[in-house]
């Protein structure tokens, strides 16, 4: 089995050669979306020698033929697919200012959540996204430079350690990849968090707030602060994958965006109280 | 050269401002405070010397701050 | 693998408005050996203000943007680097004269639209050299880390000190003392070079077109790596079509002849001939009767291959045999043969025991 061409939505790779169990993933995940016409970038992951091919087998990621990275063990392939794609929007698009956060939308409304070690923002994203809320992506914001409304991305949701199981108990039928273990982030797997027909319903969204997550098992009640602009700022701009490329143009765009916006820690032990708490508190 | 190429975004919860430097491509907050001697920022600290010589003191920037109490300059 | 024919790709890159006539798939390969040849943003300035960018599909469009944005990104900073170099050697009394591409964004005289510029090349008087490097290290420009043997190669063969790196921004400065290694013996009487100077409205030194055109034919025709060699033609090329005047050619031909590069000149007209065909090079050739002997085909053929962006995706036949030719020509420039096989050995055997046993330790 090959997969030719990986649909992101905003924008295609095509994709040349990938190890089998690798390409099985990619078949899961992106395999329902149609072909665009013409692709952006052309990536693969191939076996970092002939030698290597056989004897702990180590592979590395290609974008146009270069190589960006160090190699990984083979069993993390699809893992590097994934990263070497993040790595791809972050160094070869810059028609968009890009955030490190998750995007969830609800009724044409979004909120962002940076990505900070410790806050349980992948299970956070996931059992969002099987609760109701759209995944517009996991890790990385796509805003526009000019309506500063954010795009959604055909990619899925990364699992971390313990949040896999969790998924797996929570809804059985997730679509989620294999498990990649001993990886730099642990055990990791990929939830395919919409299919392509849910996707294509999917259409700007105007940001409304931005939450910066803790999960703490031990709180008995949850814990919410309000975070002004200035920090929402910094923590925005230090995280983005982009912005000393497009320059002004972004400083424009996420001062009015952070304007317009409400910022909040939230504490949480229950994700039932987090899904409310964004509900009440954000969406209009 | 500088002055003339600094953006500035005052934050509507009045949490401080947001500058651009578009010349160096450099970005800088500035952190609004009550308590009278000083001011933090976040990248770089600045002296006020420091601040009228990288915003131009001809420009009056750091003038209008200071007078309208927006910010307080950090001394060292 | 689908590819992309030379001629075709070579036609395109000669009248880009024929990028109507593409497919998606050309469109795809055509994108990413650009990108490889760093020629993206340059193919968007090209199509940009003959209004051919609006009827292209919309993901190219895109494509093109994002290049441009990064290029013009990296000119802003280009431009800031040079004022910094120039203000820190200026305070030692110092004039640094910008070369080719951080010369062709800081200068009016150069059209620069959608050119990427990584590295700064400057050059300095001789004397000025050590003054030069303490003063830029001594304000956070770091000797990038080369061993006793490269550091030997860069001073006392070669034309320039090792790389400086800036310690927070992470530029990359080339400071030159002449324009081709001293060594070889054809380093050029950098004197007639520095009488052409001029300084640009920003206060920044450049070279005289001529002079840069000639530069950058040095740079081409005489060095082992032609990496980029397709862009430093369309440089060439632009150059020319911009300046294009007697006084202009007499100029280039009194720096060619006095330097004793009449060779490599004829070789550089009918390379940009071969590629390109424009009048302006077409007329020189005329007027000076330039034919192509045996040797001379030959290495027009060679470089005509080699300069190509090297991508999986171009069908390029024999460009190995040409680029490792090229290879070979351009380590007979710059240096005498007994030196150059006492430098290849020392090379060869680094190389050896880096293979072996890994990277040696800091001595």
């Amino acid at each position: 089995m090959s997969i030719n061409y990986l649909n992101l939505g905003l924008l295609q790779s095509n994709c040349l050669t990938l190890p089998t169990a690798a390409a099985q993933s990619a078949q899961l995940i992106y395999g329902d979306a149609p072909r665009q016409d013409i692709s952006s970038f052309c990536v693969a992951v191939k076996p970092a020698s002939l030698l290597r091919r056989f004897i702990k087998p180590i592979v590395e990621f290609e974008s146009n033929f270069r190589i960006p990275f160090k190699p990984l063990p083979a069993s993390q392939s699809y893992a590097l697919l994934e990263w070497g794609l993040n790595w791809c929007l972050a160094t070869g698009h810059f028609n968009h200012l890009l955030l490190h956060a998750a995007v969830l939308v609800k009724e044409g409304q979004a909120v962002l959540f940076p990505a900070m070690p410790g806050s349980g923002k992948s299970t956070l994203t996931a059992w969002l996204g099987l609760n109701g809320w759209s995944v517009y992506s996991d890790e990385m914001a796509v805003i526009d430079l000019h309506t500063g409304t954010v795009q959604p991305m055909y990619r899925p949701i990364c699992l971390k350690n313990l949040s896999i199981d969790l998924i797996q108990k929570w809804s059985p039928d997730a679509i989620l990849t294999p498990v990649c273990h001993d990886t730099a982030k642990g055990s990791v797997a990929h939830l395919k968090a919409h299919n392509w027909q849910e996707f294509s319903t999917f259409s700007p969204a105007r940001i409304v707030g931005v939450v910066f997550p803790k999960y703490d098992a031990s709180a008995t009640e949850p814990q919410l602060y309000s975070v002004d602009k200035l920090q929402t700022f910094e923590n925005f701009y230090t995280n983005a994958f982009n912005y000393h490329v497009l320059g002004q143009a972004s400083f424009d765009i996420l001062a009015r965006v952070v304007n317009q916006i409400q910022g909040f820690e939230v504490h949480y032990a229950s994700l039932d109280f987090m899904s409310d708490f964004l509900t009440d508190e954000l969406l209009s | 050269m500088f002055a003339a190429s600094v953006e500035m975004r005052p934050l509507a919860d009045n949490s401080g401002i947001v500058l651009f430097d578009s010349c160096l491509n450099q970005t800088h907050l500035l952190r609004f405070t009550s308590d009278a001697n000083h001011a933090s920022t976040f990248s770089p600290p600045f002296t006020s010397d420091e601040f009228s010589v990288f915003f131009g003191a001809e420009s009056g920037t750091l003038d209008v701050l200071v007078s309208r109490k927006l910010v307080i300059p950090f001394e060292h | 693998m689908k590819q992309l024919e030379l001629e075709r790709f070579i036609a395109i890159i000669a009248a880009p408005k024929q990028v109507q006539k593409l497919s998606a798939s050309d469109w795809e390969m055509l994108l990413w050996v650009l990108d490889t040849a760093r020629l993206e943003a340059w193919l968007n300035a090209q199509l940009e203000p003959i209004g051919l960018k609006d009827s292209l599909p919309a993901t190219v469009q895109t494509r093109l943007d994002s290049a441009m944005i990064y290029a013009e990104r990296q000119q802003k900073q280009v431009r800031y680097e040079c004022e910094i170099i120039s203000s820190l050697l200026s305070e030692k009394r110092i004039t640094p004269l910008f070369l080719k591409g951080a010369a062709y964004v800081i200068s009016a005289e150069f059209n620069s639209a959608g050119r990427i510029c990584s590295d700064i090349d400057a050059l300095v008087k001789q004397d000025e050299l050590d003054v030069a490097e303490r003063q830029l290290k001594m304000n956070m420009w770091l000797s990038q880390d080369v061993d006793d043997y490269d550091d030997k190669y860069y001073r006392e063969y070669a034309h320039e000190i090792p790389p400086m790196m800036q310690a927070e921004r992470g530029t990359v400065l080339d400071l030159h003392h002449n324009l081709f290694l001293p060594v070889s013996g054809r380093a050029p009487k950098i004197e007639q070079f520095w009488a052409t100077t001029t300084t640009n409205d920003n206060g920044l030194s450049t070279l005289k077109p001529a002079a840069a055109l000639v530069h950058s034919m040095i740079h081409l025709l005489m060095n082992e790596e032609v990496t980029y060699g397709l862009r430093d033609c369309l440089d060439m090329q632009s150059i020319i079509d911009t300046h294009n005047s007697d006084s202009f050619w007499l100029e280039v031909s009194t720096l060619v002849v006095d330097n004793d590069f009449t060779y490599e000149y004829q070789l550089l007209l009918l390379l940009l001939d071969s590629l390109f065909g424009r009048e302006t090079v077409k007329q020189q050739i005329l007027a000076q009767q330039i034919t192509a002997d045996t040797k001379t085909r030959f290495w027009l053929w060679c470089y005509r291959k080699a300069v190509m962006p090297d991508h999986p995706h171009l069908c390029n036949r024999y460009a190995g045999v040409a680029r490792a030719a090229v290879y070979c020509r351009g380590h007979s420039q710059k240096m005498p043969l007994a030196t150059l096989l006492k430098h290849s050995t020392v090379k060869l055997y680094k190389a050896a025991r880096k293979a072996l046993v890994g990277e040696a330790d800091k001595e």
